[in-house]
């Protein structure tokens, strides 16, 4: 199910009215973990059986691996776990990848290895729950959490619904503990949560589906446009996924709010960042986080020889790149983020250390990292590699007079003008609030005005989320 | 606590008291717009409430972008009118991007205040196989002042209902598009009929043929079979027909199947030797320029002829 969809308005103040009403947690969780499967199995009913499975293997290491005293066996029963899940992950997301990749190679090689292909959908959000239960396994392990005992609080963690199809991806320590408090209705979360929810939708649906159409009609048609074009939406393709994304992550977080669950931040205004280094600090928090603790920091960290660290942030960046698809451009995508981040380590070191508190350099900081970021997001975008440098080519050396699509820039720039005014605020921390004004009638006016301009301006009846593919 | 949920709750009330005022002047609006729309006012949301509510020519062509820019209207007129020696008006009513639901949509709404001469619907087998929501959502505006528009969208299930109840999701996003039309109001000289000018630049694979094993729609057929069924009963003559594409790589069985079954004259003229792999006469691989909707025009009148008779009469 969709939170943009019709279906999701009639189940979510459904699903919120019986929560309510249901007495305590002994009827509240198996309902909510009921509705999460329900919500997920909308889409695919049979791959709710991959996270059942996930579910159910993940839970029994977890106690496992805290019952053995011994090191070695916890290491066992945590490798197995480990294996298991991103053995299904690579099964339904990457096996068909490699093995045409290796077909390819071979092929170069005069070799002609036919493996069979699988022909099945990718399981939606499969990359979200695997690595929120490895994450958990990996905590219990440390000795960070305790395990789980109730199996049903457990299976909530993993399905429960608001975050279970694009993050954010919740840590144990932050979502199992507020499941064994009982929520009851609360008029300020929910009036927070729905906040939290326009806000998403206003991105989602009147910015990133609004742009999008510009950007498929480029994109997807890449030799009848030209640099100008392309250019114009990259700019676009910019914004598009940033809203698309964290529309998504503010609905999940208001969502989950309404009901009394607090969800960790997943975006914190990333275009206002002065480094790459700062993007990924308020970019996708919840997966650069989980990266940094079960990556990053057990490769050594920058607690090694500093070209060994240099390695290991390229690592990282190459891995979040293959967990975001099966394709070469995500691969692409990482390194070239990977190595945005070691050269900019490097002059920070050993040439110049930058200074932000002129504001001209704030500000031209700010405008660098935002286009090496829009240019990192062509890779991202493209179809496939060949477009990606047919894509780069035509930017520098074929401009025309754009393609110029009306609507999409009538609506898209007016969306992304309040966009920028919201995120500027809350970057700087500006004491202007709307929404959220002390003052009832301000906020209230604010809240009406922006569901008026999304049912009267947003792209309704668009598609899915970006971030569902990974 | 009492007091601050009994708070909520009444905030909640007046909120979507105020939502629903709201909707009810966004209506009143978008209905006074529409309204004094004129009636050869350019764009797509003119040219569909020309088409639903106001069209009263005697020969009417309802198809989607392929009709528009393949029928030349006033050529069509004059070769009709000399060969019946009378003084018929015509009108192009396709609508770029609106296919079969939505030509038979405008066709119901015409029937239902109006009685042409004749009726060319343009249209082609993959149209019988899509369903696209949009197609009969574009007319969604009229949803309360024209009860074809209000019984095809009631048609698709409760859910469109209940949206459809909202003018704000009515009128998303054409309010804007409504203003527009009436700054870009001009002389209707072409009958509805848009030229294209330019020639499409070949390119490898281009219409490469699909091998999906496809569906007859059936919210689209009973459509088709209704408005087929209320042209017999009123007596009023229809032609169905396909126009030509740069490589045909599908056939109309299917619509060519419902046209001998139900005695209408199909006229398929997509795989024609003097159009295919002919660029010259094509500004992409699915339209014609405006050399080529010359000619087809031509074509399609001698095709048309043998129907003509009972015009004359």
């Amino acid at each position: 199910m969709l939170f943009n969809s019709f279906d999701f308005l009639i189940f979510f103040p459904v699903v919120c009215i019986i929560y309510f009403l249901l007495p305590n947690n002994r009827y509240k969780n198996p309902f909510l973990l009921i509705v999460s499967y329900y919500f997920y199995m909308n889409w695919e009913p049979i791959y709710a059986v991959l996270i059942f499975l996930s579910t159910v293997l993940t839970y029994t290491c977890g106690i496992l691996v805290e019952k053995n005293k011994i090191k070695n066996r916890k290491k066992i029963f945590l490798t197995f776990s480990l294996l298991i899940n991103f053995s299904i992950l690579f099964i339904f997301k990457y096996y068909n990848f490699i093995n045409e990749s290796v077909f390819n190679l071979l092929s170069v090689a005069g070799i002609r290895l036919n493996l069979p292909s699988f022909d099945f959908l990718l399981p939606v959000g499969i990359s979200f729950y695997t690595f929120q239960a490895v994450g958990y396994t990996i905590d219990v392990y440390r000795g960070n959490i305790k395990a789980e005992k109730n199996f049903l609080i457990y299976a909530l963690f993993i399905s429960f619904f608001p975050q279970l199809v694009a993050g954010p991806i919740e840590r144990a320590k932050n979502l199992l503990p507020q499941f064994h408090i009982e929520h009851k209705f609360n008029p300020e979360n929910v009036t927070k949560g729905l906040k939290k929810m326009i806000w998403g939708f206003f991105m989602k649906l009147c910015v990133a589906d609004v742009l999008s159409n510009y950007v498929d009609a480029v994109y997807n048609n890449i030799s009848h446009h030209n640099g100008f074009s392309i250019f114009i939406a990259t700019i676009f393709f910019t914004f598009q996924i940033y809203c698309d994304f964290a529309g998504y992550s503010n609905i999940a977080i208001g969502t989950a709010r309404v009901m009394g669950f607090k969800l960790m931040h997943n975006f914190k205004q990333p275009y206002f960042s002065i480094s790459i280094k700062e993007f990924w600090r308020r970019w996708h928090i919840s997966l650069s986080t989980w990266f940094s603790d079960y990556v990053y920091i057990p490769l050594g960290g920058n607690r090694v020889k500093y070209s060994r660290h240099l390695l290991n942030l390229l690592i990282t960046f190459l891995i979040s790149g293959i967990w975001h698809g099966a394709n070469w451009t995500f691969v692409l995508w990482g390194l070239l983020h990977g190595m945005y981040i070691i050269v900019e380590n490097i002059i920070k070191k050993y040439i110049y250390a930058c200074n932000s508190e002129n504001v001209l350099t704030h500000f031209f900081y700010t405008i660098f990292t935002f286009t090496l970021v829009s240019f990192a997001w062509i890779f991202f975008r493209a179809n496939n590699i060949n477009d990606c440098f047919i894509i780069i080519k035509k930017i520098f050396f074929d401009w025309d007079i754009p393609f110029v699509d009306t609507t999409v820039f009538f609506y898209g720039i007016i969306a992304l003008l309040i966009l920028f005014i919201k995120d500027f605020k809350d970057c700087f921390n500006i004491n202007i609030n709307f929404m959220h004004s002390r003052n009832h009638t301000i906020s209230y006016i604010s809240m009406l005005s922006l569901i008026v301009y999304i049912l009267l301006f947003g792209a309704l009846s668009a598609g899915s989320f970006i971030y569902f593919q990974f | 606590m009492k007091n601050k949920n009994l708070k909520f709750v009444l905030s909640v009330i007046c909120f979507i008291f105020l939502l629903l005022i709201i909707d009810f002047v966004i209506n009143y609006i978008g209905e006074s717009l529409l309204v004094r729309l004129p009636d050869y006012a350019s764009g797509q949301i003119a040219k569909d409430n020309f088409r639903l509510n106001r069209i009263k020519t005697d020969i009417i062509i309802v198809g989607s972008s392929r009709g528009v820019h393949h029928y030349n209207a006033n050529q069509l007129c004059d070769s009709i009118n000399n060969y019946i020696k009378k003084d018929y008006t015509l009108y192009n009513a396709s609508l770029d991007g609106k296919f079969l639901n939505s030509n038979l949509l405008a066709v119901e709404s015409i029937l239902n205040r109006h009685t042409p001469k004749l009726l060319i619907l343009e249209t082609q087998d993959s149209e019988l196989y899509s369903y696209d929501y949009a197609d009969v959502s574009f007319s969604s505006m009229h949803y309360y002042s024209n009860n074809i528009v209000k019984k095809y969208i009631d048609n698709i299930g409760w859910k469109e209902k209940i949206k459809n109840s909202s003018s704000l999701f009515r009128y998303n996003q054409k309010i804007l598009s409504i203003i527009g039309a009436f700054s870009r109001s001009e002389e209707n000289k072409d009958n509805g009929y848009l030229p294209l000018f330019g020639i499409m630049k070949i390119e490898q694979n281009q219409n490469k043929s699909t091998n999906i094993s496809l569906k007859i729609n059936s919210y689209t057929l009973n459509n088709l079979y209704r408005v087929l069924d209320i042209l017999k009963k009123k007596n009023i003559p229809i032609v169905i027909a396909t126009s030509p594409k740069y490589k045909p790589t599908t056939s109309n069985k299917e619509l060519a199947y419902i046209c001998s079954e139900l005695n209408i004259p199909y006229i398929d003229l997509c795989d024609q030797y003097i159009f295919n792999s002919h660029a010259e006469y094509f500004q992409d691989s699915i339209h014609l320029n405006y050399n080529g909707a010359q000619i087809y025009t031509d074509m399609f009148f001698e095709q048309l002829k043998p129907y003509l008779k009972q015009l004359k009469h």
